[in-house]
């Protein structure tokens, strides 16, 4: 059953809604998190293909943060342990007991609980579980904060109201607007079915543009179902696209673009490996090319996390080499106190020009991601 | 928080253009009658379903 485009999942949507309405009428308001736990479980037992595993990955995860992270020194240890399995699954030595739908985006949460878990939280089962397979944005996102899921979820039935029932719909049809209708068209429409060596020049570039926005209506419109169904409950997920095209500069496209993974990565990435490039005597001396390096690895993980192809290693390079090229542009116009490239022309000039440089520079990296040239 | 005029007609405008756009959309990609290969709603090339 796949999420936001089988009509089971649709159904089952629709079931989780009302369940979790009713309740709240039932129970007079409490028992939130209860509720979708159990919730979450009926969607294990009757509509999920790899329950055990899944099942087996929250324990195991629960138990490993809960008792022995404190125990290991370095917090990046405790990341890649609980990466293995996604790490066995992207070089597809993943023995399919450890194997479930969603493993990535679970893994990152995983992750990021066992980076902010200290001895004083009461890490809570119920919680962390809901929070790792809350339904609407369980596969794919978007990707959420414990602390702030979890207090949004104790009060989820007092964040159930006209307005957010009202906005959550609104969001919903949105992504089926965008999903079924919108990326639907450019799929069978502008897309190129049969990529056949020799493939005319003309054809190849309007295939180019038609997959970008191919990948962001069928993308976006997830993530806006996502939101949608999860506002419909009472809960806030953070968004993810916000017309990503106008962009004026990659850090510009990247809070635009699955913003919420950016975030992720910006927190439990970025911030660590700078903190860990500190420790380089070399580098200490080279700030700026410090910070290359941590926003060059930074973009890397963005490509490589789906999987060690080659079009992913390529897309995630040329993520890197456009964000360090813009990171060393701005550096260098601070230190001149002047625009280095754009001189003296006009600002608003500037952004129109930057706006079609980066759509077109984010056009053949999404079209590198895709693996479509090969 | 209050909306000036032109965000409620933006707004308007925007609402028109996805309820539109579902049914004229909805009705063009999948009535019966479109004897298109596929006349579903379909995941080849998807990215969200490459995690499947």
């Amino acid at each position: 059953m796949l999420p936001f485009t089988d009509i089971d999942f649709f159904l089952f949507a629709l079931l989780y809604v009302v369940t979790v309405w009713l309740f709240g009428l039932i129970t007079h308001k409490k028992h939130y998190p209860a509720i979708t736990f159990a919730l979450t479980l009926i969607y294990f037992i009757f509509y999920f293909r790899y329950t055990m595993a899944a099942l087996g990955f929250a324990l195991v995860t629960f138990l490993y943060i809960r008792f022995l992270s404190q125990k290991v020194n370095h917090r990046l240890v405790s990341a890649i342990i609980i990466a293995i399995p996604m790490v066995l699954l992207k070089v597809h030595l993943n023995p399919s007991f450890l194997y479930f739908a969603g493993l990535s985006f679970i893994t990152f949460r995983a992750i990021q609980v066992s980076i902010d878990y200290s001895k004083d939280d009461r890490l809570n089962f119920m919680h962390y579980f809901n929070f790792l397979f809350f339904i609407p944005s369980f596969y794919i996102g978007p990707l959420d904060r414990y602390k702030r899921f979890t207090e949004n979820s104790v009060n989820g039935y007092q964040s159930i109201g006209t307005a957010t029932t009202l906005s959550g719909l609104q969001e919903f049809i949105k992504g089926v607007t965008y999903k079924f209708i919108v990326a639907e068209l450019i799929s069978r429409y502008w897309l190129q079915h049969s990529l056949e060596e020799g493939l005319a020049a003309g054809a190849r570039t309007s295939d180019i543009y038609a997959y970008a926005f191919y990948l962001f209506f069928d993308f976006a419109g997830y993530s806006s179902m996502a939101v949608g169904m999860a506002n419909l409950v009472g809960i806030s997920l953070p968004f993810n696209f916000n017309k990503p095209f106008i962009a004026i500069n990659p850090p510009d496209f990247w809070q635009r673009w699955h913003a919420s993974l950016t975030s992720w990565l910006g927190d439990y990435f970025f911030k660590p490996f700078y903190k860990w490039l500190n420790g380089f005597q070399k580098l200490k001396k080279n700030p700026i090319a410090k910070q290359n390096l941590a926003i060059f690895f930074t973009l890397f993980i963005m490509g490589i996390w789906n999987g060690f192809e080659s079009n992913f290693i390529w897309s995630g390079i040329i993520y890197g080499i456009y964000s360090v090229i813009h990171n060393t542009y701005v550096i260098q116009c601070r230190k001149k106190d002047k625009d280095v490239i754009f001189g003296n022309l006009n600002p608003k000039m500037v952004k129109y020009i930057s706006i079609v440089l980066m759509f077109h520079l984010i056009c053949i990296a999404l079209y590198v991601f895709s693996g479509r040239y090969q | 928080m209050m909306e000036t005029k032109n965000e409620k007609l933006i707004l308007f405008l925007k609402n028109t253009l996805i309820y539109s756009a579902i049914i004229v959309g909805g009705y063009f990609l999948y009535n019966y009658n479109n004897k298109d290969y596929h006349n579903l709603p379909h995941t080849d090339f998807s990215f969200v379903y490459a995690q499947f």
